[in-house]
């Protein structure tokens, strides 16, 4: 499932701005939205807990974004060859191994892990799987959407650049689903009211 | 007491009218249980997914025994989540002459809210954790069921209520959730409700099922008891402890015992037994499988043997082959995850009949990976 990616998401090419509205790393149509203004949410203060230290011994001069974008790197490359793509630009390819859409089950931040429920994406006839995942391996920039209930999409595959490298990945991306408005609240609370006095249980 | 591993002839062989029928299916996602009362009448604790088709297991088996929908009288609902009831809302709709049992904390506004909120989070394959509670309320909503609330020491069905051929009054009661386990179901939904601005969730179902319904059946001199998911805190104002203190249940002792909570010491209180159950009951377990936890443990099979020796489990706890993977993508799941697990559902099935008016004991059929307690392991 070769996918091609945009030069903006290649690690090595350029680091994502932070504040930047993050964009998921597969082409895919984003879900319909009306006209949101997402209203100012404070980010909360990522820990840098006992989960996060470790994977800092990992000798990667890039270890900030590999961490921070949600994607871990699990063949690196030697440093040489890795300066060499870091002042390429061409565009790499993604080859999709298996893909997963997960809900938040538990967060536990004390243990410094999330367990989700796993709904395979390349095979719609298998079997439902449950995972525990490190926090730390959630990007800076969807932390705030990790709790129960929040959905993701979890990616293993090869990243192939253009010179022939390939790198072994798994991603962990957030879903940004269209937020709650208060209108929706509003109709909810309207519906429950309404459910509440027409259901007449005896 | 006879035992087999049944024939196909003998599975599909429906139960006579003067025959009561227990029949527990599971574990899948979820567990079920169909009872004959008698006179080709039925009622359904809840529901899950039959494995050999997407269709709810109770109408796979009511269909695979030649038995007719229309003749169930009662759905018992005690839980709401996708997860533990897949397939309620389409048994709810096939049963068109079924009365919907449960707590009335179901329709609550709070609760609905709720329902509502999380009912479309645009997921591709991730399911809303409503869609099930979400079909039945609108089952009830559109007038074409009525509903009876759960509640401690209420009788739903009397003898008046149900007449039957073969003479022995049929009686069917809820002894739970209590009070106190109604209100702390609603702080729960009240403090998951989404807010605005707030990413959209999927629901998920906390730990504990606050409502759970254990009902209790009498038919003639047989009791039953269906433990659901009741578990004990050591309150008294929850779970077993509030069975136990209340007055105005039901004083007679059953000799058929479905186990709750997957037979885990969660689901158990020591005057249960004693208090509850005849001298030696026969009990079923429903158990549960994901990854490394399994229930019931050997501690527990032991501790139910002790008071039940003739105890059935709907399916074994011996270890199922995980699915073939690419070995790139095994290893990495092996590298990035602390665990990962493969929730395979393969239910089985334990039924239970006995013949009404005679002097007669239960004879206990097993199908699929349904076993004794004693060999759950194996």
């Amino acid at each position: 499932m070769p996918l091609d990616m945009p030069s903006q998401m290649t690690s090595w090419s350029q680091r994502q701005p932070s504040g930047s509205p993050h964009t998921t790393s597969w082409s895919e149509p984003q879900p319909p939205t009306s006209p949101l203004v997402m209203p100012k949410v404070n980010k909360p203060e990522v820990r840098r807990d006992a989960a996060y230290a470790l994977r800092t011994d990992i000798d990667n001069p890039n270890k900030d974004i590999d961490i921070s974008d949600g994607i871990r790197i699990l063949e690196d490359f030697a440093p040489l060859e890795r300066a060499r793509l870091y002042q390429h630009t061409q565009p790499s390819r993604l080859e999709v191994l298996n893909a997963w859409e997960g809900a938040v089950m538990a967060v536990n931040r004390k243990a410094g892990t999330f367990t989700a429920r796993l709904y395979d994406l390349t095979d719609t006839k298998a079997d439902i799987s449950e995972a525990e995942f490190e926090i730390g391996d959630v990007s800076l920039n969807d932390v705030e959407l990790l709790k129960v209930g929040g959905v993701f999409r979890w990616m293993i595959g090869y990243r192939t650049h253009s010179f022939g490298q390939r790198e072994r990945i798994s991603a962990i991306k957030f879903r940004r689903l269209p937020a709650w408005t208060a209108e929706d609240i509003q109709a909810a609370a309207a519906e429950g009211d309404r459910i509440a006095r027409k259901i007449r249980v005896r | 007491m006879p035992e087999k591993s049944a024939s196909d002839e003998l599975y599909e062989t429906p139960p006579k009218k003067d025959e009561i029928e227990v029949t527990i299916i599971g574990p899948g996602f979820g567990e079920t249980v169909l009872m004959h009362i008698g006179d080709d009448k039925w009622f359904v604790i809840d529901s899950c997914k039959a494995i050999s088709s997407d269709r709810p297991a109770p109408l796979e088996y009511l269909n695979d025994i030649k038995a007719d929908p229309a003749n169930v009288f009662a759905i018992v609902v005690s839980h709401w989540d996708d997860d533990h009831c897949r397939g309620m809302a389409d048994l709810a709709a096939t049963c068109t002459n079924a009365e919907i049992i449960l707590s009335k904390a179901f329709i609550d506004k709070d609760f609905q809210a709720y329902i509502r909120i999380h009912d479309t989070p645009l997921t591709r394959t991730v399911r809303s954790g409503v869609k099930e509670i979400r079909g039945l309320t609108s089952l009830l909503d559109e007038g074409e069921r009525s509903a009876l609330g759960a509640f401690p020491n209420r009788r739903l069905f009397g003898a008046d209520d149900l007449k039957m051929s073969h003479g022995c009054p049929v009686e069917l009661w809820s002894l739970s959730p209590s009070d106190a386990e109604y209100q702390n179901f609603l702080s729960w939904a009240a403090s998951q409700m989404g807010s605005s601005g707030e990413t959209r969730r999927v629901a998920v179902n906390r730990d504990r099922n606050d409502l759970s319904v254990v009902i209790y059946v009498s038919v003639g001199d047989d009791v039953l008891l269906f433990g659901g998911d009741l578990e004990e805190e050591g309150k008294q104002a929850t779970g077993w402890s509030a069975i136990l203190a209340s007055k105005g249940r039901p004083k007679a002792k059953a000799r058929v015992f479905k186990i709750p909570h997957h037979g885990s010491k969660t689901g158990h209180h020591d005057d249960v037994p004693t208090e509850l159950l005849a001298i030696d009951p026969i009990a079923i377990v429903a158990p549960f499988k994901n990854g490394n936890v399994s229930l019931p443990t050997q501690v527990d099979v032991d501790r139910i043997r002790a008071f039940a020796p003739k105890s059935f489990t709907t399916a074994t706890l011996a270890g199922r082959a995980n699915p073939k993977r690419d070995p790139a993508v095994e290893k990495t799941i092996r590298e990035v995850t602390r665990r990962f697990s493969t929730l395979k559902a393969q239910p089985g099935m334990v039924r239970l009949r006995k013949q009404l008016g005679l002097p007669a004991e239960w004879r206990v059929e097993r199908f699929g990976s349904a076993g004794t307690l004693d060999r759950i392991f194996s």
